[in-house]
């Protein structure tokens, strides 16, 4: 037995050590070039050349050795770029390495570390920023001047070709990057979920982290188009290209967003749990340890990544809210390619789709746009007759929340609407148009907001005519159960109501 | 001859000659066999006499050169696999959970919360009948995000709700009651009024024995003798309850709101919050818990950016000595200092002193003492046959984080950082590129890019 190790082993050995050889470094000395190399140039080439080389696998290795290079990889980034006393940026390629290792390790660990690193990256480097230090005289907001960095690395294609075509030689692999179709395809496959668990998360990992790409490269646009008013940095933002782009399908996408925003893919965690554990004992020929813990931090990323596709979702909505304006006043050109607005493709999808009505508002959080949402849904039905006879394109959505809870407090008006609309549809909307106006009721900065949105009512006046409306609505079917939601509704309209009429009293018997 | 007794006797003779040919053949053969037999016989015999003998010492010594060179060859194999067998990162921080408390649902009876529907001018049977089971109701108002709500609209929450609150964050195997509930308390201890202040009075807050409490529920070792060992696999832990529970991840993020509010409401004193931070960075050695590392990295930044500037140093050094003394001493103790993310000065003065606390605590000197520390370190003997090349690789990536962590350019650190450098040199110079004993080759591509990237 003992010789038969003999043969084996050697090769082995001797590859092993040969491989090793390969990718170390060349040495300077320490101290000499502590004062030379200055030039910043070639510090990151230098940086590039000794980085690059930690994860340098040519050969065959073990699964083991490239998963501990790649984490040393990511650590020594981190120290270069993030810690040091002098930072130097990471070179393209090195964005493309760390990209790729959140891409494709097939390891939590490496998933995550990776993932971390390159948001921390675009917090210390960003693509996009205001520079508050160049004021502009006329300026009074104290928004400072709109600063792009185009040689920034960025993982989308989209619309910067020329950039990357002059900037790069052909050594860069085009494949590493991101354009707008793979984008909807990798939307499409997070919500099938047809892959291996540990997959599964990296899909959705690059997934966060591609919204987090475009919010940050989006929100100063539009901060400096609130103030200069001028189009084109939007229209230039890597989120105006990728949704002007005509490679991927905008209307599967929106709904794909939808899907993934209610959590109704995947049948909730439980489904994979199984799979899960599984994956975590048998991953390939990594160490077992690298995704040990898959299945207990599952539901989190399961929860940042519906947040991160409604995140996405709202950014339309105000690109829309935006484009709209800019139309308005003239500023769009042929340049901008014709879309459909979000809210009118999500308005469809939920008019078709109505069992996705209840679990994509319970979740969509954003008080202002579930709102508008609702009132733009109820709008389709209820259409008071001084407003039918005018031209409904032109039109803007006047439908407020007053407006609607007026109909349904009429039994021939809501007796009308219901034969369009469920009456367990309407009550659960009426109810969520309520929570969103009670949450944004507690800002005053909303003033302005629901002013238009609900109609100049008074709080009492809201509360007492959606109890109103749910009486009607009682009314007219008997054999009616409210769910828990809307008898809550309810429940806090009668305390609101209460506490308001009490403080009105005690405030007339005060001046009395 | 012939003639003659061809004519006398021919049929005797005829019969006797054939049988007398028969005869000699057999003898002939019979006596060949004999002959042969014995021939080989004598051949084995001379054989064997001539190499005990003779021979004897070539032999003996061609079996011990193969036996071993078959030893060093299964020792080569033994070193090349041993590298796979040094254990990752990962320790079993949690052990047997304790059977969750109950959360008290007595308090909520007289809860002033359900007040006023108790007088319902609404005649809707279902909200009255309902009304007996404060907890039913609670719960729903809790998961259909009614409750803060009704907490925003009051600007307080009263004390049984909030605690009740909090311990279902805790406790609760509900996963979405468990989550809702963490949402609530993170979001009313982060509320902001306008002018930057809490909008929402709680009347309750969970103080540092509570806290510390949920964790001793959850099985947490406070006491790092009581560790089993390293956690190589997931399968160790087949039986239930064992290892973190899932609301861990509540705890982590209650916590992290807790330490965001001090300017408003301190809930921990200076040194609570120093063995919190220590327990917050020992949970970064649970494999179980490495998909929740951002969460933990979230929580440890509040946590640091909790201590006043007086405070600050006297607890870095603190939590990095409880710290230093309780991590082993091997890929864990790397893991460690690696997992402080943060790149502000405070994350960076962490990550140092660590680093030198452990350093400290190998070579058995005060902190105090860097140049003796350095000097225990610099003495390494990378040439030497027995030298465990995984202590050097620990020693080399200890040592970068300690001296290169913050910038000072005193003529000590110059002094050192040249002292540290030679080191570094040797290990890269002085370690062959066919030693396959494991680590030797990540020492010396550790020590080369070290050298390499300090010329920049």
């Amino acid at each position: 037995m003992k010789f038969l190790l003999l043969p084996a082993c050697l090769p082995a050995a001797n590859k092993l050590g040969f491989y090793r050889r390969a990718k170390t470094p060349f040495v300077f000395g320490f101290p000499a070039l502590l004062s030379a190399m200055n030039s910043s140039r070639i510090n990151s080439q230098m940086l590039e050349s000794n980085t690059l080389a930690i994860i340098d696998s040519s050969g065959v290795r073990d699964a083991r050795d490239v998963h501990e290079d790649r984490l040393s990889f990511l650590e020594a980034v981190r120290t270069a770029s993030l810690r040091s006393a002098s930072p130097i940026p990471p070179t393209w390629k090195m964005f493309d390495a760390i990209f790729h290792i959140l891409r494709d390790s097939s390891s939590l660990e490496l998933a995550t570390a990776s993932f971390q690193l390159l948001t921390d990256l675009d917090k210390r480097y960003p693509r996009v920023y205001l520079d508050q230090s160049v004021s502009l005289g006329t300026d009074s907001s104290g928004g400072g001047q709109l600063i792009v960095n185009k040689e920034a690395w960025s993982p989308f294609t989209v619309g910067s070709e020329n950039f990357y075509s002059e900037a790069t030689t052909s050594s860069r692999d085009s494949k590493s990057l991101l354009d707008s179709e793979y984008f909807s395809i990798l939307v499409e496959e997070i919500m099938l979920g047809r892959h291996f668990p540990i997959k599964i998360v990296e899909n959705m990992l690059l997934f966060q982290y591609l919204v987090h790409v475009l919010e940050v490269d989006y929100l100063p646009r539009q901060t400096s188009y609130k103030r200069t008013l001028n189009w084109v940095v939007l229209r230039e933002s890597i989120f105006g290209m990728l949704l002007a782009s005509r490679k991927m399908n905008y209307k599967s996408l929106v709904r794909n967003c939808m899907t993934i925003t209610s959590r109704s893919f995947l049948h909730g965690t439980n489904i994979c749990l199984k799979d899960l554990k599984e994956a975590e004992s048998t991953s390939a020929d990594l160490p077992q340890s690298c995704n040990v813990g898959l299945s207990f931090a599952f539901p989190e990323f399961l929860r940042t990544t519906c947040d991160a596709a409604q995140k996405f979702l709202i950014l339309i909505m105000e690109l829309d809210l935006i484009r709209k304006e800019a139309e308005k006043s003239g500023c769009t050109s042929r340049l901008d390619s014709f879309r459909v607005p979000i809210l009118d493709t999500i308005i469809d999808e939920l008019t078709y789709n109505k069992d996705q009505i209840s679990p994509f508002l319970e979740v969509f959080g954003e008080p202002k746009w579930k709102l508008e949402m609702i009132l733009l849904y109820f709008g389709k039905y209820c259409k008071r007759p001084t407003t039918r006879t005018r031209r409904t394109c032109d039109l803007p959505n006047d439908e407020t929340l007053q407006g609607i809870l007026n109909c349904f407090s009429n039994p021939t008006i809501s007796c009308g609407i219901l034969k369009k609309v469920s009456s367990v549809v309407a009550r659960f909307l009426l109810a969520q148009a309520f929570k969103c106006y009670v949450s944004l009721q507690h800002h005053p900065k909303n003033a302005v907001f629901l002013a238009t949105k609900v109609g100049g009512s008074t709080l009492p006046q809201i509360c007492s005519s959606l109890i109103a409306s749910f009486i009607n609505l009682r009314q007219l079917d008997e054999s009616l159960k409210f769910t828990s939601f809307e008898k809550h509704a309810l429940f806090v309209a009668t305390s609101l109501n209460r506490s308001a009429k009490l403080l009105d009293d005690s405030r007339a018997s005060a001046s009395h | 001859m012939e003639t003659h007794s061809f004519s006398t006797e021919i049929s005797g003779t005829l019969r006797k000659k054939v049988i007398v040919l028969d005869d000699l053949l057999d003898d002939y053969y019979t006596q060949q066999r004999e002959i042969d037999s014995n021939a080989c016989k004598k051949a084995k015999v001379s054989k064997r006499y001539s190499s005990d003998e003779e021979d004897e010492k070539n032999e003996k010594g061609n079996e011990t050169k193969l036996t071993e060179m078959a030893d060093e060859c299964e020792k080569q194999v033994y070193q090349i696999t041993a590298e796979h067998e040094i254990p990752m990162w990962g320790q079993e921080i949690f052990g047997q959970q304790k059977s969750f408390p109950l959360v008290g649902i007595m308090q909520l009876q007289n809860c002033k919360l359900f007040q006023p529907s108790r007088e319902n001018e609404l005649d809707f049977d279902e909200l009255t009948s309902e009304q007996g089971n404060g907890e039913t109701i609670l719960e729903e108002l809790l998961i259909n995000g009614w409750l803060s709500h009704i907490a925003f609209i009051s600007g307080s929450v009263e004390a049984s709700v909030a605690s009740w609150t909090f311990y279902q964050a805790m406790y609760c195997s509900n996963d979405e009651l468990e989550l809702s509930a963490c949402d609530f308390w993170c979001r009313m201890l982060l509320s902001k009024n306008e002018a930057g202040g809490p909008s929402i009075v709680l009347e309750w807050v969970p103080g540092f024995h509570e806290v510390k409490d949920v964790l001793e529920f959850y099985g947490y070792l406070f006491d790092k003798c009581q560790i089993v060992g390293p956690s190589s696999s997931s399968t160790s832990r087949e039986s239930a309850g064992e290892g973190p529970p899932i609301n861990m991840r509540s705890w982590i993020k209650i916590l992290s709101a807790c330490f965001q509010i001090r300017q408003f409401q301190s809930l921990f004193s200076a040194s609570e919050a120093q063995e919190l931070l220590a327990v917050i960075i020992c949970l970064f050695l649970e494999r179980q818990l490495q998909g929740l590392s951002f969460i933990l990295t979230e929580c440890l930044q509040s946590i640091l950016s909790f201590f006043t500037e007086d405070e600050w140093d006297v607890s870095c050094e603190n939590v990095a000595h409880s710290v230093a003394y309780s991590v082993p001493k091997d890929h864990n103790s790397l893991r460690v200092v690696e997992c402080i993310f943060g790149t502000n000065s405070r994350s960076k003065q962490l990550r140092s002193r660590m680093a030198v606390h452990i350093l400290g605590s190998i070579f058995n000197k005060n902190v105090s003492d860097e140049k003796g520390i350095l000097k225990s370190l610099v003495s390494v003997k990378v040439k030497d046959k027995n030298t465990d090349f995984l202590t050097i690789y620990i020693y080399i990536i200890l040592s970068e984080i300690w001296l290169l962590s913050y910038d000072d350019s005193g003529e000590e650190r110059v002094a050192m950082l040249n002292m540290w450098a030679k080191f570094l040199q040797i290990c890269s110079c002085d370690i062959s590129n066919t030693d396959w004993r494991p680590y030797a080759s990540k020492v010396r591509s550790k020590a080369s890019y070290l050298l390499q990237s300090s010329a920049y």
